[in-house]
């Protein structure tokens, strides 16, 4: 597979495509968090840097092998996600903005001054194990498991959390159970993310997971229109290709990119798939196809 | 030596205060974490630079016209990106102003370079006194004494003025202050102003003790002063003072006392810390939960 | 013995004593009305039956269990629905799963059996909708499953409230105002769903402003002012109590 896309695929097109694969993967994580369960969490760097950092030093300095190393990024990160998300869960709104936007940032500090993460210097040398196939392998099977998920019962409980807490609790859902769970599982995919992006990039510094790394996921997010799973794959598409496509304005990249979030909300304030419904989609086709087949007979 | 680390400290601090003042009462109006705020002061920062270098003006005038130009940009920022998002969700607001904020700063590396650059030597004489072991500039305590001034002059124009009276009005319930007559929207770009400008004030200032001015300052001072203000209890203009001088003066004793590498997990360790324990902050109100 | 006992219970907010030493028992299968001007404290005393406060003093028993302290969901899933003064709907949710979600404690099925869509999972699924389609139909609104429940108008947000709270198969719901806001037609309609929900065999207690409805409806009911009971028992009994006409209904009358 890999040779045969190497082939016939523009090696620089293959990486991006890669790398939109790792973006949805971290996004959907984080859609899980802020989107559907509404907990706005701006440190999911932070959990990506966990994972990353995971894999990298089991494979560079105990030669662990990369499916472990793997799951091992995103236990990991569930595990520091749930240890910190208890008590922190219970702050709302902004104030939990704040925290994870904090607890990122010490994460990145700590690898700054950690011996076995290469302190400043990073982790050079990690196996380039992602390629193609284990990314978009993955993808699809977290758009199939979480795709289910949000047509379930827990999936609802979810949502129902961020529509309104309180009703939530007294239709009988044990919100903070399910917002610490929800958490979990974010912080998951952050892990399995961030392995994803070690492996591929093969160096890794506390820079590439800075503040501004958290902020590109969530407008992923948001710009696709939140809690919707077909809206964070286009908001991760379109963002990460933006930077791509701008390549031609050079330095001027990053202005047309900040101006672009702005136009965007202002004009789709609720993202660009986030009122559309599969529902409505369904009515309108049947309904336009219906008008045509008379219009035919 | 704690003294001398208090006083760093306290200046650091009153710096962070003038600009988590601004994430505070935009926050209070229209409960939107300003994210833009951080490149404000940023410009601030460089208009200053700009004035001096051009003008060749003192420090006080560099920070009076930086914070007049700041209050036009804080202004237009609000009319441009937050005023057509104000009736959608909260966060596609916040996005708008992470859209601002970046746009702002690479504004600014386009116009200016990444590299820092620092203030002339002419902007103000530095004295350094010595009281015992000791070491008290003239410059910290021209900093302690323009922030202690903006902020009393802040507390006296919210407490007394009517267009204080009209921005406590719109804090409590933005719909009912507009039952009452109160012009909203001046209000808020009033406030977006006021905020503009203390955070100039504090961009200047840090500008010149720090001896260096960059694209880049803004974010990790944002993030800072957003912090203090959360630590105060966001919403809460003495709260903001508070958590401002208290973030500062944690940070230096941490990196005086503990590790000077963990400079910047300390303030964010030390929030983490007093939201657990006050989920409201040092001066927030609890509220109950209205059902 | 009655399903509900509150014995005692007082609730204090910052020096204001909202409820002061108040004791009632509402019977099994009764309506059960809960009148009082504005301030008086019956949303206050809604909001401790279902856990959202803890009572300073005394204690709530449903069952003959002492429930308060429990949180919400807990009491939820003993089985007492409620709705609220101020429609609480998940907005963004259609209709069917604003009432699926009231199904939540009466359902098992967890992560790993929804996303690996374990047969009895599928199963549960299904059974859940036929139920929800019920109730949406008894509330009046099976041609609306699918509709965004923030799309609907006002009173079909108060009967999808209802439905919801009557998806916890409840034994025992509470009513904050349900008739605000509805039109005479409806209020009709309302009168008779409630009806039937006691015809279900379910107790409910009811706040309400409008007194057609409350004299109409209640088997017994409670008067509250200023955080205590001044009058208890049938309307007709109610009605003519000195303490009730001179606070409530006006001292002019």
């Amino acid at each position: 597979m890999e040779s045969l896309l190497q082939q016939y695929v523009d090696l620089y097109y293959l990486q991006i495509v890669i790398l939109i694969g790792i973006n949805i993967i971290l996004a959907l994580g984080l859609n899980i968090i802020t989107g559907v369960t509404g907990q706005l969490s701006m440190g999911h760097a932070g959990f990506m840097s966990i994972g990353a950092y995971t894999s990298a030093i089991l494979a560079t300095q105990f030669g662990v092998p990369f499916p472990v190393c793997l799951l091992a990024a995103g236990l990991m990160a569930a595990f520091m996600g749930v240890v910190i998300g208890i008590p922190i869960l219970r702050l709302e709104g902004d104030y939990l903005a704040m925290v994870t936007i904090g607890f990122a940032e010490i994460v990145r500090v700590v690898f700054l001054n950690l011996e076995i993460a290469g302190r400043g210097m990073g982790l050079s040398g990690i196996p380039a194990e992602t390629n193609f196939s284990i990314v978009w392998g993955l993808v699809i099977i977290i758009v199939l498991l979480n795709t289910g998920l949000l047509k379930s019962r827990p999936g609802r409980a979810l949502y129902s959390i961020r529509e309104d807490e309180i009703a939530a609790e007294a239709s009988g859902v044990n919100t903070t159970l399910y917002k610490v769970i929800a958490f979990g599982m974010g912080t998951f995919l952050a892990g399995i993310g961030g392995s994803l992006y070690a492996h591929y990039l093969t160096y890794i510094n506390p820079g590439n997971f800075g503040f501004m790394r958290s902020v590109e996921l969530l407008n992923m997010v948001v710009l696709g229109g939140m809690g919707s799973i077909p809206g964070t794959i286009v908001g991760t598409i379109i963002l990460t290709i933006a930077p791509e496509v701008l390549r031609f304005v050079q330095e001027y990249r990053l202005l047309f990119y900040g101006a672009l979030l702005v136009i965007l909300m202002i004009f789709r304030p609720n993202g660009l798939l986030g009122d559309v419904r599969w529902h409505d989609v369904k009515r309108y086709w049947s309904r336009w196809r219906k008008t045509w087949i008379k219009k035919g007979s | 030596m704690f003294l001398q680390q208090l006083i760093n400290g306290l200046t650091l601090g009153s710096t962070y205060a003038l600009i988590a003042l601004g994430y505070t009462m935009v926050y209070g109006i229209v409960q939107l974490i300003n994210f833009a705020h951080g490149e404000i002061y940023m410009f601030g920062a460089f208009f200053g630079l700009l004035l001096v270098l051009t003008f060749d003006v003192d420090i006080f005038l560099a920070i009076a016209g930086a914070m007049v130009f700041c209050m036009l940009m804080g202004v237009l920022v609000e009319r441009i990106a937050y005023r057509p998002l104000r009736g959608s969700s909260r966060l596609s607001a916040l996005i708008s102003a992470i859209g601002v904020s970046i746009f702002l700063s690479t504004f600014m590396v386009l116009l200016r370079g990444p590299n820092s650059t620092s203030y002339p030597s002419s902007v103000m004489a530095i004295k350094t006194y010595h009281i015992g072991s000791i070491e008290l500039s003239s410059l910290q305590i021209m900093i302690l004494v323009t922030a202690a001034v903006l902020m009393i002059g802040l507390e006296l124009m919210v407490k007394r003025t009517r267009m204080g009276k009209a921005m406590r009005a719109c804090s409590q319930d933005l719909d009912a202050a507009r039952l009452m007559g109160i012009n909203v929207d001046r209000t808020i770009s009033f406030t977006f102003a006021l905020g503009s400008a203390l955070a100039a004030a504090g961009g200047v200032m840090v500008g010149v003790y720090y001896n260096a001015v960059q694209p880049y300052m803004g974010t990790m001072a944002g993030l800072k002063a957003f912090a203090a203000a959360v630590l105060g209890g966001i919403g809460s203009i003495p709260g903001a003072m508070l958590g401002g001088i208290l973030l500062g003066v944690l940070e230096n004793l941490g990196i005086a006392y503990l590790a000077s590498s963990y400079k910047d997990a300390i303030a964010f360790g030390i929030l983490i810390l007093v939201l657990l324990i006050r989920p409201q902050g040092l001066l927030g109100k609890a509220t109950t939960k209205k059902v | 013995m009655g399903i509900l006992e509150v014995r005692n219970v007082s609730q204090e907010f910052g020096g204001l004593l909202a409820l002061d030493r108040l004791s009632f028992s509402v019977e099994e299968g009764e309506i059960y009305g809960l009148i009082g001007p504005n301030g008086a404290g019956k949303t206050t005393l809604f909001n401790l039956i279902t856990g959202i406060y803890r009572p300073t003093l005394g204690e709530i028993l449903f069952k003959g269990q002492v429930i308060s302290g429990l949180k919400p969901y807990r009491i939820a899933e003993v089985g007492i629905g409620r709705t609220f003064q101020n429609v609480r709907l998940f907005k963004k949710l259609s209709a069917i799963d604003n009432v699926r979600v009231g199904m939540h404690s009466r359902s098992r099925a967890g992560f790993f059996s929804s996303v690996l869509h374990f047969p009895w999972a599928n199963r549960e699924e299904k059974q859940m909708t036929e139920k929800c389609r019920e109730l949406l139909e008894m509330v009046g609104l099976s041609d609306k499953t699918m509709e965004l429940a923030g799309s609907l108008a006002y009173g079909e947000q108060r009967c999808l409230e209802i439905a919801r709270a009557m998806a916890l198969s409840p034994s025992l719901v509470l009513l904050d105002e349900p008739a605000a806001g509805m039109n005479a037609t409806e209020k009709e309609e309302l009168l008779s769903l409630i009806r039937r929900i006691r015809d279900l065999g379910v107790t409910v207690l009811l706040v309400e402003h409008d007194m057609n409805v409350v004299m109409n409806i209640c088997d017994r009911m409670i008067v509250l002012n200023y955080g205590s009971k001044i009058a208890e028992g049938p309307p007709d009994f109610v009605k003519n109590d000195e303490k009730v006409i001179q606070s409530y209904l006006g001292v002019d009358m």
